[in-house]
């Protein structure tokens, strides 16, 4: 019961691995297909891995690799959850190569970025006065530390937490 | 290696990285130097083994001809030992790329083991592993992270 309703469609995760299980799961995507994919997400993370080190590394740390191709997966699901449901994710998966997939999620990427920026442009502006000073702190500067530590191009899956909290002195 | 990059399996084969390391016996033959085609296949797969235990991975054909190319006009090496001095050179390069925290680039720190290597080591390995590199990762651990390791996208 419990797996029949996880594998249902619209409970399916259409993030990369999950939704890859679930293709091969359901016959919707082939052996040759999984092929494809991991051998087009090596070249990806190289070309992270360069661009973190500035070419001037051809090794990294195990868990700075895989941080950064977490951080890929999590951009090319970004463009795959546009879709309405894993089937048409999968059809989008199997005709378009990884690469495509990965500019198009860095786009949605900075889209958001630049929408969350706005709405805390907005925010900043409508505060309400209060003697609280860790209300001010989070919302102005806890945020705005967020948006300083947040690499999307490298690290886009990374979650910061920046909020002040007031000591119980 | 993590289930993730279990995913990606499509790094070059040993026998791949053999023959590219195999190609460079024309380069290192005026210094009367070569690899056999057992000693490549050795060092690739101390290459392996030493990135392994240092929790690394590494891309493409790696360093190994870098330090091919860098080491072979030392003096200090010998048909007799080259393959087996290139071997603990590979332990060592990637020991001290995680003993410096990755302060220095692949090119830097090659340039500096030579140095090292010919100079106060006089081709000794133990005193590179035991003396210059603990030295030269102290002396950089003090000083503040490299810019790729924080830098603005």
């Amino acid at each position: 019961m419990t797996e029949r309703l996880l594998s249902a469609p619209e409970n399916v995760d259409l993030s990369l691995i999950p939704l890859t299980e679930y293709g091969l799961r359901h016959g919707l995507l082939t052996e040759d297909d999984l092929r494809r994919l991991r051998a087009e997400s090596l070249p990806l993370l190289r070309c992270q891995a360069e661009r973190l080190t500035g070419g001037r590394s051809s090794s990294l740390p195990a868990e700075t690799a895989e941080a950064l191709l977490d951080s890929v997966f999590y951009t090319i699901s970004l463009a795959l959850k546009r879709c309405a449901s894993p089937e048409e994710a999968l059809t989008l998966l199997r005709q378009q190569p990884l690469d495509a997939l990965f500019a198009a999620g860095q786009k949605r990427l900075t889209r958001k970025v630049q929408a969350a920026r706005l709405m805390h442009d907005e925010l900043t502006r409508s505060l309400f006065s209060t003697p609280n000073a860790f209300y001010r702190a989070t919302l102005v500067d806890g945020i705005a530390g967020f948006f300083k530590l947040y690499r999307p191009a490298l690290f886009a899956q990374e979650t910061h937490i920046t909020q002040i909290m007031p000591s119980s002195r | 290696m993590s289930l993730l990059l279990a995913f990606v399996t499509d790094f070059p084969s040993p026998a791949q990285r053999a023959e590219k390391l195999l190609a460079l016996n024309e380069r290192t033959a005026p210094y009367g130097l070569r690899l056999s085609a057992a000693d490549a296949v050795a060092l690739v797969r101390s290459g392996e083994e030493a990135l392994r235990s240092t929790g690394r991975i590494e891309w493409g054909d790696g360093i190994a001809p870098q330090r091919i190319e860098v080491f072979c006009n030392s003096s200090y090496l010998s048909q007799e030992d080259y393959a087996e001095t290139l071997c603990e050179l590979t332990v060592l390069f990637y020991q001290a790329k995680s003993l410096t925290e990755d302060k220095l680039s692949d090119r830097a720190l090659l340039h500096w083991m030579k140095r090292a290597f010919d100079g106060e080591c006089a081709g000794s390995l133990d005193r590179l592993a035991g003396d210059a590199l603990p030295a030269l990762a102290r002396r950089l651990n003090s000083a503040p992270q490299p810019s790729w390791v924080r830098t603005d996208d």
